[in-house]
């Protein structure tokens, strides 16, 4: 026999509701009066305002007053499904913002008709090109610390060892270690 | 104990992992990471119920799916992080340098090469008579990604630093 309680309490339903708000909070503060225009705080006052809207909730319901383990459990369960749900939707605007896939699908589709692969590169994303994409990457590698640039040449900062072994630990485990680019 | 089930199938997951994507053909296994993350969240649901008194399903998925998700992240950023690809192609050589030019030349070029041959592998787009011609399927999925900029004014955000992108895009 299984024994599977299925159904939310207050608390998860809430933290549910708090989810949901997430790309509603996003959308509201992306336009009008309200508008962010910087995205990573968009995201992040969009997350902070998810968060307060599921406390909000849990404290004005009578669950969390028990202070039994099932409260604190459900709190816990509440708090992940939240950040889970921030954390989808982060992966989700990266994509769709930044990413080279879908900003090469979306060039293709503006263009009339079919392109050569040297000029479309020049220019796909319709005001800037590869070599735009790969100054902006590099000046993200750059920002992480571990690399620097000396003169033209990209150098590996000797700190960095460690953090670059636990990503090829992690290519190992994803099976990404073969070198890509040819 | 609820949380208990979902940490352990979680570890159950993270040992799986690695065997299913070596399992599949595409370069791309985000499918198939999702199929084993639902068979195995499946599985230990069950053998949750019938081991405990009783089993909250919500405790144990939500450790489960957060978990599974980072998991994602971390599959996404070593799968398509250009910037990670970079540092690794330079700290893969000896001397753990490289000029800029033949990063971009041999390498970076390499990485942009294989996102185009996802696009044609993913049917969205075909390669004719040298040239390179969106299909039906890639057409509605530009629709989709134009329609989500829209909604969330990402019009200026298709790259991450704006000193970097002098000229202002469309």
């Amino acid at each position: 026999v299984l024994a599977l309680v299925i159904a939310p309490s207050q608390i998860v339903t809430a933290s549910f509701v708090a989810s949901v708000s997430v790309p509603f909070f996003l959308s509201a503060l992306s336009r009008g009066p309200c508008l962010v225009r910087d995205l990573r705080q968009r995201l992040r006052l969009s997350s902070v305002l998810a968060i307060a809207f599921w406390i909000g909730m849990v404290l004005s319901g009578d669950e969390l007053w028990r202070f039994d383990a099932k409260a604190a459990g459900d709190l816990l369960a509440g708090a992940l499904i939240i950040l889970s749900c921030i954390l989808t939707t982060l992966i989700i605007l990266l994509l769709v913002a930044a990413g080279v896939s879908t900003t090469l699908l979306v060039s293709l589709s503006t263009n009339p008709g079919p392109v050569e692969i040297e000029p479309w590169l020049a220019d796909y994303g319709h005001g800037f090109g590869v070599r735009d994409l790969f100054r902006d990457r590099l000046n993200l590698l750059l920002g992480t610390h571990a690399a620097v640039l000396r003169e033209s040449t990209v150098v590996i900062v000797r700190g960095a060892r460690i953090p670059i072994a636990l990503l090829e630990a992690a290519m190992l485990y994803f099976d990404f270690s073969k070198p890509t680019g040819r | 104990m609820s949380l208990l089930v979902g940490l352990l199938s979680f570890a159950a997951l993270v040992i799986v992992v690695p065997v299913v994507v070596r399992l599949g053909q595409r370069r791309n296994a985000i499918g198939i990471i999702m199929a084993a993350a639902m068979a195995v969240h499946l599985a230990g649901t069950i053998a949750g119920a019938v081991f405990l008194a009783e089993l909250d399903y919500w405790q144990n998925a939500s450790l489960y799916w957060f978990a599974t998700v980072i998991l994602i992240y971390a599959y996404g950023t070593c799968y398509r992080s250009l910037s990670v690809l970079m540092l690794l192609a330079v700290y893969r050589t000896a001397s753990r340098t490289m000029e800029v030019e033949t990063l971009y030349d041999v390498h970076f070029r390499g990485f942009i090469r294989d996102r185009i041959d996802a696009l044609l592998e993913g049917g969205r787009a075909e390669f004719r008579d040298g040239r390179f011609v969106i299909t039906p399927a890639g057409r509605s999925g530009a629709a989709l990604i134009l329609r989500a900029r829209r909604v969330f004014a990402l019009k200026e955000s298709r790259l991450y630093f704006n000193t970097t992108n002098r000229i202002e895009p469309g």
